[in-house]
């Protein structure tokens, strides 16, 4: 009997073992299928840099983040509307925001992100992303500098039509 | 034995490219493409070779694909094709390999120069055994594997000449007795100079050319010709793939030209399927989609001499095929008149579209995949049938069938066509043996008539064209001898913007055109043309449907001068912006209360919505501004508010109220000049029979209507309007 729960407590430590490695072995990968490791790396990083944007109001770094038809359509807010910055900061505060899926389309990568606004409502967000030439636009001590001027953007909210 | 096998190996290599510029091309779909890592097929973006082509992001390198060729020795020319996109790496980097050893390298950029096989920049020198290419992720972009093509240059150490036709640059059609303009250039890698041309027109009864520019050359034989180039260099090496273009030369009497969906004419956007699995189609099988994304079309281009043609589809019917596809007619680029079709019914026939005059040039028949499609859309053949049968012919070039204009003075202009040197004239009548009739002769071309008609019109009108001698007004008969164009009206033309809920998203009517045939496709649009004909007894109307799915009022402001510009006649433009408005992300702020040069108005929907009115005012028409209709959930399927009158503080209705305060300061601000703002968001929250809200009736979402909430908008556009 006595032998019987070593040996199981043996299978234990084993099977905690070969789980942690297994754990340790997915942290390495890409956590979403068909999504590279370094194109997720960067894409997280444009998310995140967009999310504390959001939360600061800080149009500027938004427009380094927006490209193509997101960054035409929110133009004019981004570069001219004095308040936007105080408006993102008002709606955004507090707001805990969650990458849910990532998935690879031919011509990018579709993220779905969860928002939680700090009055507990929720909005689920369908992003397109699509690498994007920022030569002309970066900007030294921006959070993206580091990924070079070809880089990912947020290029389209996908609404319900 | 092992000799012997190599010299059979070798025999069969040296028969396989007995024949200098023999091509041998492997698709990604071909025994000897292979491929490593994560591709994805895709057939999205056109100008690729075969039925589709492979995709991978950027990465490492350790992605490949390759391409393996059985060689023998001597020289060799690689190509490869791809279906260009921004995306794209502007360094896909092929490597090439001669029995596994790299002989040398090829960058291309893919973001360019797709549909078209690409040289590399040298050619090779290979060793008999196995040439193999190989691509890979290393890139800054999407990388494309498509085809590579190999061409033998030569076993010596000369390198074949290339010729390239300058123009014409593609295929042309042109009529009996025309001339095409040939130039062309010719080059030797290894400089083997002068160089001589050859060029064969295809028609026997056109003599070769022996200078590199031929210049014009006419055809006088009816027929398909290909005309091809040949550069030899003064070693007597000759190009291996001489340049071809095609010439097609038509009587404009002769037979109907027929594009199928196998043709070069063809061509899509999106991932159409290929079937031959239902009956009715034309040549070898059709086209089909239902992706529902509203931004796939399929295309039938021709290039038709000046004239007028009647145009038919085909397609295969099914019950699973939509009622409502559209078949937009485009004349060098301008869209005359859209036909919806029922693909449910009438396939394996040639279904008539209209009769159009297309001016000389490129004519394209396209049929798009909209959001609104209600079922599979199938593409399959398109006739263009000249009308001209018969020598001399008249026939109607403006107005077209189903015109309309607010100006009571109706132009038409005809042509006559003759290949005799007879003149001709031409007597015009309008609305003949009606008591309106008038008449007007001309004889001398161009030929031209100029109607006036009283005011209020109340009916369409037809316009008829008489061929005469130009001594005299009586016609003179004649197959060809008269042409007429109906449904020409003097009536009011509307332009309604939007978003989907004027696009018509979840509009479940099976059939929806206006009874005048001049406006279909769902939504509100040809139900208030309906409408506002007959309230106004017969006068007629037209509503284009501008409505975009998805669309925000930003998007509003981006197209309004184009719109404008697109309908110099439209006299009222609808504007029914905001749902998206109410759901994008970052949230766009109302600016309720807000006014020009006040901090935080620039960029909130009151702007947007302020600079489409400023727009359609300074051009002289009228706006036209809706309340948005009330909205159930903050998604279109997503969970119902419990209260949709009482949203949550936030929401997408929510922001909807908000958005509907700044519609009633705009209504309100004199300036504007508004008289005509239906309120859908009350309209569809009132109480209706059996005490359940109208929504719940008449939507099929939480923001759409379906076929019965369109009736109620275009019902309260027109009780705004004619109040």
């Amino acid at each position: 009997m006595k032998r019987k729960k070593k040996k199981n407590i043996s299978i234990l430590i084993l099977g905690m073992i070969l789980l942690g490695g297994l754990c340790v072995t997915i942290a390495a990968q890409a956590s979403w299928p068909g999504v590279n490791a370094i194109d997720e790396q960067e894409i997280m990083q444009v998310l995140n840099a967009m999310f504390d944007a959001l939360k600061s109001g800080d149009t500027g770094a938004l427009k380094s983040i927006f490209a193509g038809e997101m960054y035409e359509i929110n133009k004019a807010l981004l570069e001219q509307n004095t308040e936007y910055p105080g408006y993102l900061r008002n709606h955004y505060q507090g707001a805990v925001f969650t990458i849910v899926e990532m998935a690879p389309i031919e011509k990018g990568v579709i993220a779905d992100i969860n928002v939680l606004l700090s009055t507990n409502r929720e909005q689920d967000i369908r992003l397109l992303l699509e690498k994007r030439d920022f030569v002309d636009s970066i900007e030294s001590g921006s959070a993206l500098s580091d990924l070079g001027s070809l880089r990912w953007a947020v290029v389209k909210h996908i609404q319900d039509r | 034995m092992v000799r012997i096998l190599q010299a059979i190996s070798v025999f069969f290599l040296i028969l396989l490219f007995s024949s200098l510029g023999h091509a041998e091309i492997i698709d990604n779909t071909d025994v000897g493409f292979s491929t490593v890592g994560s591709w994805g097929a895709s057939s999205s973006v056109s100008g690729f070779y075969g039925s589709n082509y492979l995709w991978t992001s950027s990465g490492s390198g350790t992605n490949q694909a390759s391409w393996s060729f059985s060689v023998a020795d001597g020289q060799y020319e690689l190509s490869a094709q791809w279906a260009a996109f921004d995306n794209r790496a502007s360094n896909a980097t092929y490597s090439v390999r001669n029995n596994g050893i790299e002989i040398g390298t090829q960058v291309f950029d893919q973001r360019v120069n797709g549909g078209q096989f690409n040289a590399f920049d040298t050619g090779y020198t290979v060793s008999a055994g196995t040439l193999e290419v190989v691509l890979t992720n290393n890139a800054d972009g999407i990388v494309i594997a498509d085809a590579m093509q190999l061409v033998f240059l030569g076993s010596g150490g000369n390198i074949a000449p290339n010729g390239v036709i300058d123009t014409p640059s593609s295929g042309v059609t042109i009529n009996i007795g025309d001339s095409v303009d040939f130039t062309g250039t010719g080059s030797d890698p290894d400089n083997n100079l002068p160089l001589s041309y050859l060029w064969d027109f295809g028609d026997p009864a056109i003599a070769d050319a022996l200078v590199e520019d031929p210049g014009l050359i006419q055809f006088n034989n009816v027929g398909s010709f290909t005309v091809t180039f040949t550069v030899t260099d003064d070693l007597g090496l000759a190009d291996p793939t001489p340049a071809t273009v095609n010439v097609n030369v038509q009587n404009p009497s002769s037979g109907p030209t027929i594009i199928d969906n196998t043709d070069a004419g063809f061509s899509t956007v999106g991932s159409w399927g290929a079937s031959s699995s239902v009956p009715g189609f034309y040549g070898s099988d059709y086209r089909y989609i239902n992706n529902s994304v509203g931004a796939n079309t399929a295309t039938w281009a021709a290039t038709l001499p000046e004239g007028k043609y009647d145009i038919f589809a085909q397609w295969t019917e099914h019950a699973n095929r939509a009622t409502n596809a559209k078949y937009t007619i485009f004349d060098n680029g301008t869209d005359i008149r859209s036909y919806w079709a029922n693909q449910r019914i009438d396939g394996g026939q040639f279904n008539f579209l209209g009769s159009f005059y297309l001016q000389n040039g490129n004519q394209e028949v396209v049929l798009f995949e909209l959001p609104t499609m209600n079922g599979y859309i199938v593409a399959d053949a398109i006739k263009f049938e000249n009308i001209c049968q018969a020598d001399p012919c008249v026939y109607i070039q403006t107005p077209q069938d189903y015109h309309i204009q607010t100006s009571d003075n109706i132009q038409v202009s005809a042509a006559v066509q003759t290949q005799s040197a007879t003149s001709y004239g031409v007597l015009f009548v309008l609305d003949e043996g009606s008591s309106g009739e008038q008449q007007s002769w001309d004889n001398t071309p161009p030929f031209n008539a100029s109607f006036v008609v009283p005011l209020p019109s109340e009916m369409e009108h037809r316009i008829d064209a008489y061929l005469t001698a130009d001594s005299s007004q009586t016609p003179i008969g004649g197959a060809n001898g008269n042409d007429f164009v109906e449904s020409v009206g003097v009536g009011n033309y509307l332009v309604a913007m939007g978003d989907s809920t004027t696009d018509g998203i979840g509009d479940d009517d099976l059939i929806d055109i206006s009874l005048d045939f001049r406006n279909g496709g769902g939504g509100y649009p040809p139900k208030l043309n309906d409408l506002l004909t007959a309230f106004y007894n017969g006068i007629p109307h037209t509503v284009v449907n501008e409505g975009v799915s998805g669309a925000r009022s930003a998007g509003g402001v981006s197209i309004v001068n184009s719109l404008l510009a697109k309908h110099p006649d439209a006299q009222r433009f609808l504007l029914q912006y905001g749902i998206n408005d109410a759901g994008a992300f970052p949230p766009v702020p109302s600016g309720l209360g807000l006014n020009p040069g006040d901090a935080g108005y620039t960029g909130s929907y009151k702007h947007n919505l302020q600079q489409m009115i400023d727009a359609i005012n300074l051009a002289g028409r009228e706006v036209c501004l809706a309340k948005i209709p009330i909205v159930l959930g903050d998604t279109a399927s997503g969970t119902q508010y419990s209260d949709p009158e009482n949203p949550p503080v936030g929401s997408r209705g929510d922001y909807v109220i908000e958005y509907n305060l700044v519609v009633d300061e705009l209504v309100g601000t004199p300036a504007n000049n508004i008289t005509i703002s239906p309120d859908l968001w009350t309209k569809f929250n009132e109480i209706v029979t059996g005490g359940q809200h109208r929504y719940e009736l008449e939507y099929s979402d939480n923001f759409h209507m379906l076929g019965s909430g369109y009736d109620t908008t275009a019902d309260e556009w027109k009780v705004a309007i004619t109040n």
